[in-house]
């Protein structure tokens, strides 16, 4: 008679966990947060970029490309903040179809395989189905290139969804963060989801 | 404290056949990357002097990275490297420089090493005195050397007398070599070449380029502007018989990896909507705009050279994907309205190194298209929601660019409380939501 599996054996089956493996990771104030290499992170919350500012000010040596459909960022605020802007190459993807449009965009970088992080607001599309095709797409990128791609909540969402997270997050994300202010401008950080550890 | 002249090394490459017009000129280009020290001889022969750049590459490697070059521009050659100019264009061209090696045939190449007396037309000065060596019964040039020196000027002129010198000497002045002013590679196709299509027209595009591109570094330079044309067969149904594309290039590019990519991406888009009506028949580029180099050779610790060329080709390519104006880089401007305090850079340009962290408050990290928004003392309301103020910062005031028309601004930041904090700006029409500190 076969034995019966676990809930988690069934996940390390899919690809919903990837627990035992290891694999390159950035790390965040000392080790307190390791963000995994070659892979997909979805931010939520109410202080996403101040959060990403942080990290490449911790990581001035990254090279990062940052695509939005419609600009909103001020590279001006990611300076002041200390970041280092000398790294960073911006790309507005406009286009017909915005998800098509900044999903080439993500994919022609990711090919060239010369940046480390990637940021760029969710994809979405109308069939989820699409969606987590596109998302998988980039996630084979991103591990052959040995990238982070950020996933940012994109400037209008902001104030139409507030700070909570939309929903579980999509298979091929292999790390799900919520991101919190505190009193004296403090950052704090959730982990909702991580492949590596085994919490889906 | 006196220095002993670095020991000379000179590398001459004979080409056996002469070559087209300006091709020996196009390869000396490539070999500037050696040596500055470069002559010619015209249509046949380089001359390299490699001897001071002996701590950088040895003479093996040196002459497996001239195979490498020849063999991307489609040449043969023999070569040699010896320690006068003399010696090399002997041992390059016969085999040897020993005199018992020679003929005295050899003596044209003695008297005239750069081949600045010789002239198309005209048989070489030393026929003459070659016929009457051999009815005396001579054979190489060590019976020449045998002969008295004094004995030389009276029975064949000037000319043994300088052969016999170069011979003994080998001391030139070298002539100088000036590469082309302008930079360009063209392929014209045979019948059975001629192509209408993207990947074959590549495929010939590719050659073409590794030659510029080897010209470009032995210059130390990098192409940032480009000009491609195709010349279609000449038919009276053709109503464009040549077509032509300038690539304005992002950022500077070193080799044909980075180029390519964005010739496809543009003449893949072009020729869809307009396809060829008739088959290439030339290929022809033109370097347009050029900047210097890399200032040295590449470091042996590390590829940040490397890295920086495979940056500049995925951004260009990027580029010619997205648009010219669509993919940037930012520099910092120092003005205190937001939608001016940065900018797009141009393309080659640096940032300016400008520290706003004490100059200016915090600005938000996301700008939006001004939106009207209510604020009240302790709540406001934006899109029918609304959120509780948990802090307020003090009032900025911006006053500047009157001149452009635009009014004073009461800036103020707004922690909400459950919510982003917002940046929102109040004048002489109402208050608006510019800002959000995501």
């Amino acid at each position: 008679m076969p034995m019966p599996i676990s809930l988690q054996q069934l996940r390390e089956k899919i690809g919903a966990l990837q627990t035992g493996g290891s694999r390159d990771v950035f790390y965040w104030k000392n080790g307190s947060l390791e963000i995994p290499r070659g892979a997909l992170v979805e931010l939520t919350g109410d202080c996403t970029l101040e959060w990403l500012c942080g990290f490449f000010r911790e990581s001035p040596s990254l090279n990062v490309f940052w695509a939005e459909p419609e600009f909103t960022l001020l590279p001006t605020a990611l300076a002041q903040r200390g970041v280092n802007l000398e790294r960073f190459l911006f790309a507005e993807t406009g286009g017909t179809s915005l998800q098509s449009s900044l999903f080439k965009a993500l994919r022609l970088a990711l090919r060239g395989q010369v940046f480390e992080c990637l940021v760029a607001p969710h994809l979405r599309f109308a069939h989820s189905l699409e969606e987590e095709k596109t998302l998988k797409t980039l996630q084979l990128l991103a591990e052959k290139a040995n990238s982070t791609v950020f996933f940012t909540t994109s400037g209008s969402e902001v104030i139409a969804t507030a700070t909570e997270p939309r929903g579980p997050a999509a298979w091929p994300i292999a790390m799900r963060l919520k991101t919190e202010r505190i009193p004296d401008d403090g950052i704090s950080i959730t982990v909702l989801k991580d492949k590596m550890r085994g919490i889906a | 404290m006196s220095h002993s002249p670095t020991p000379l090394r000179i590398a001459c490459l004979w080409f056996s056949s002469p070559l087209k017009n300006g091709e020996l000129e196009r390869f000396a280009e490539t070999c500037l990357r050696f040596s500055p020290q470069i002559a010619l001889r015209a249509r046949q022969a380089i001359f390299i002097e490699i001897g001071k750049s002996r701590t950088l590459f040895s003479e093996e490697a040196f002459i497996r990275r001239v195979r490498v070059l020849l063999r991307r521009f489609g040449l043969s050659v023999s070569g040699a490297v010896r320690s006068r100019a003399i010696d090399a264009l002997l041992a390059a061209r016969y085999g040897s420089h020993l005199p018992e090696a020679l003929p005295l045939e050899a003596l044209a190449l003695v008297l005239d090493p750069f081949g600045i007396r010789e002239k198309e037309d005209e048989l070489p000065a030393t026929e003459k005195m070659t016929v009457a060596l051999q009815a005396l019964g001579l054979r190489s040039l060590h019976d020449f050397m045998s002969l008295p020196p004094h004995e030389l000027p009276s029975r064949f002129g000037a000319e043994g007398r300088l052969c016999r010198l170069h011979l003994e000497r080998g001391e030139f002045t070298w002539p100088t070599f000036i590469p082309q002013e302008v930079i360009e590679e063209s392929r014209d196709l045979a019948d059975d070449e001629a192509c209408g299509t993207l990947e074959p027209l590549l495929f010939y595009a590719k050659t073409l380029l590794d030659r510029l591109f080897a010209r470009l570094h032995g210059r130390g330079l990098r192409l940032t502007r480009l000009q491609a044309r195709f010349e279609l067969e000449r038919f009276s149904t053709v109503r464009k018989p040549v077509h032509e594309w300038d690539f304005d290039l992002m950022l500077p590019q070193g080799s044909t990896s980075g180029v390519l990519p964005i010739l496809r991406e543009r003449w893949d888009r072009d020729l869809q909507h307009e396809p060829l009506e008739a088959l290439v028949t030339r290929l022809h580029f033109t370097v347009m705009e050029t900047v210097a180099g890399y200032d040295g050779q590449k470091n042996f610790f590390h590829a940040r050279e490397d890295q920086t060329e495979k940056m500049n080709a995925v951004a260009s390519h990027l580029r010619e994907s997205l648009g010219a104006d669509k993919v940037f880089r930012a520099s910092l401007v120092e003005d205190r309205i937001p939608e001016k305090s940065w900018r797009k850079l141009e393309k080659n340009e640096r940032p300016a190194a400008l520290d706003l962290s004490d100059r200016i408050p915090l600005r938000p990290t996301r700008i939006l298209q001004p939106e009207t928004i209510e604020v009240s003392a302790n709540q406001v309301t934006f899109r029918r929601r609304r959120w509780r103020i948990e802090r307020r910062s003090e009032v900025e005031r911006i006053s500047a660019h009157w001149l452009d028309g635009l009014q004073v601004r009461h800036y103020v930041r707004l922690d909400l409380e459950h919510g982003p904090s917002l940046w929102v700006f109040e004048d002489a029409n109402g208050t608006f939501l510019q800002g959000v500190f995501e």
